[in-house]
């Protein structure tokens, strides 16, 4: 195909893609999703209202990242959508199998590797998470920290933590 | 965004290596982080439907040290740092345009016609409708001479 035939093919199926992003179940879900700070997106702003998993499963078929998503919201954040209406049965098999840490297949699409670490994140506690720091260290100090190890029994972390409680 | 936690990145490895410095130790080397994936594309500014999750995917290894204070930064800003973004493919010619330099710290975004070919070879489906939306903004030359390159059916995002 020619470079014009294409593109005045891909403008014809754009213009309906463009109806599906007008459409108020669009907005609504990636809206809902921007105020939740899961997703970004460069044409729709945050929406704070109610969505329904219906009209996720729908902008799913237009926008893969939110199918990424869902398992993770229903399981960590479950308010963010109302679930009154039946789970639908594959996403009601992959929840089980999460709950379980057994979730192997893909998800209408969407492989596990794409899922899963959602679900470890939107886990997180989000007040006063631990923060990982780097120090650079003498060689005696390593020495003592491994000596006192040994000693206590308590790890690394656990050490300094109590040397800075004692000063 | 970016940019942002670039410079704030800058200042933490200019006062960690001046630290060092003063203790007589090796100062931080030279860092370059080439960020590719969706953020690149929003970075980018281009004119069609873009969603992105909160990963941020950094194209090679970078440093322990900068990598660990890259995620603290980036999750600062509700992001986070693919573990396995320095897996993505991307062809081997991709440019890279700077979008922060300092002194420890060069911060980059993969020019878009090099994400969109990565995104049509390695995962057509789930970027179906992205790729359609561009194929009807006028798609650039480079974009065109790309998919020729690695034999990407353009007819077949439009089927």
């Amino acid at each position: 195909m020619k470079r014009a035939e294409l593109e005045k093919l891909a403008r014809k199926k754009a213009e309906k893609l463009r109806a599906k992003f007008s459409d108020p179940r669009y907005k609504k879900v990636i809206g809902k999703f921007v105020a939740a700070g899961l997703l970004e997106h460069n044409k729709v702003g945050a929406y704070r209202g109610h969505i329904t998993l219906d009209e996720v499963i729908w902008v799913g078929q237009i926008e893969p990242r939110v199918l990424e998503l869902l398992p993770a919201i229903i399981l960590r954040r479950p308010k963010l959508i109302d679930v009154r209406s039946e789970i639908p049965e594959d996403l009601r098999l992959l929840l089980i199998q999460l709950r379980k840490g057994l979730a192997i297949d893909d998800f209408r699409g969407i492989a596990p590797a794409l899922y899963l670490p959602w679900v470890n994140r939107l886990g997180r506690k989000a007040a006063a998470p631990s923060v990982l720091k780097t120090f650079r260290f003498q060689r005696k100090d390593i020495e003592k920290i491994n000596e006192l190890k040994k000693r206590t029994g308590l790890n690394e972390t656990e050490i300094i933590r109590k040397a800075l409680q004692s000063l | 965004m970016l940019q942002e936690v670039f410079a704030a990145l800058e200042e933490w490895a200019n006062e960690r290596s001046l630290k060092y410095r003063n203790e007589g130790l090796m100062p931080l080397g030279h860092c370059l982080i080439q960020v590719v994936g969706q953020t690149a594309l929003l970075e980018a500014k281009l004119d069609i439907h873009l969603a992105a999750t909160a990963d941020v995917d950094v194209h090679q290894q970078i440093e322990h040290v900068f990598r660990k204070k890259l995620e603290e930064l980036l999750q600062e800003k509700g992001k986070f740092l693919d573990p396995v973004g320095h897996e993505a493919w991307m062809p081997d010619e991709t440019k890279y345009k700077t979008i922060f330099k300092g002194r420890y710290v060069e911060g980059a975004i993969a020019e878009p016609e090099y994400v969109l070919i990565s995104k049509a070879l390695k995962a057509p489906k789930r970027n179906k409708e992205l790729l359609i939306d561009y194929l009807a903004s006028n798609p650039s030359d480079l974009f065109y001479a790309l998919a020729k390159k690695y034999k990407i059916s353009l007819e077949e995002f439009l089927k």
